[in-house]
């Protein structure tokens, strides 16, 4: 009985999938994408993103060049550096209860390329295709966790 | 050594015995079974645990349903009931900030993510570091 109400109480508090809580932090990482002859294995991190990113990008192999994460709360503003070429500027101008509204801002060394305001719900990435590099193309990949 | 009082009080007691008597009653089968016969008649109170019993049942469903129904309210205020794309990313505005560059964006496929299609950057060479 007390098992079942102790279940009852954290069922109301626990928040739903997809509802952000405290401590949420950005995560910021470059991808370069390849096309081999054999698929690569994909990097650890990069597991949940893989199909995703095969898919839109049209690559089959993933390697991870480099990746970041910060803190993310209201006002924040914070540098996201995955590589010292690339990297993000990113402030949060409004948290709602599923997503943060950010300015993003993508450098390559001191050059700003582009800058987005994007609404970033948890664990729905925002992917920017990058320059090609060598052989293959860079992906940059932010997303709320 | 008795005081003055319980003296005059044990005399009273003795006096009361001597003098005052119950009346006695000729019909007291017929008095008994009258007095019976109007206690049957006066109607049966309620009986007040029954009563709160069921008063505290009524409250505490009463209660059970004020507190679901806030918990509804609330719940549908602070959490719930969103669509699909509370729960997706989307991009508000986005611009080049070099003239070689242009930026379109399209929701990921599939996915609740979304894209930031970026042309016209310039080619790295493989043996430039990018890391």
């Amino acid at each position: 009985m007390r098992h079942r109400l102790a279940a009852a109480v954290l069922l109301f508090t626990v928040a739903p999938p997809g509802v952000h809580a405290a401590g949420d932090r950005i995560w910021g990482a470059l991808v370069l994408a390849t096309i081999e002859n054999s698929a690569t294995p994909v990097p650890e991190s990069l597991k949940e993103l893989a199909p995703a990113i095969k898919k839109i990008f049209g690559y089959n192999s993933l390697y991870l060049l480099g990746e970041k994460k910060r803190d993310l709360f209201l006002g924040s503003e914070r540098w996201l550096v995955p590589t010292k070429e690339f990297f993000f500027k990113v402030r949060c101008l409004s948290q709602e209860l599923t997503s943060y509204l950010l300015r993003i801002e993508l450098y390559r060394e001191k050059n700003l390329l582009v800058t987005t305001e994007a609404k970033l719900a948890k664990d729905a990435p925002l992917y920017i295709r990058g320059p090609q590099w060598g052989r293959g193309l860079l992906i940059f990949v932010l997303e709320v966790r | 050594m008795k005081s003055f009082d319980e003296t005059e009080w044990a005399r009273t007691k003795s006096a009361l015995r001597e003098h005052l008597s119950s009346p006695r009653l000729h019909d007291g089968d017929l008095v008994n079974s009258r007095v019976v016969e109007e206690i049957n008649q006066q109607p049966q109170r309620a009986r007040p645990e029954t009563v709160s019993l069921r008063w505290l049942a009524w409250s505490g469903a009463c209660s059970l349903l004020v507190a679901a129904g806030l918990t509804a309210l609330v719940l549908s205020e602070h959490v719930g009931w969103r669509s699909d794309t509370d729960f997706s990313s989307q991009v508000i505005s986005a611009r080049a900030e070099l003239p070689n560059l242009s930026v379109s964006e399209f929701q990921a496929p599939d996915q609740r993510g979304v894209v930031l299609w970026v042309e016209g950057a310039n080619y790295i060479p493989a043996e430039v570091s990018v890391k």
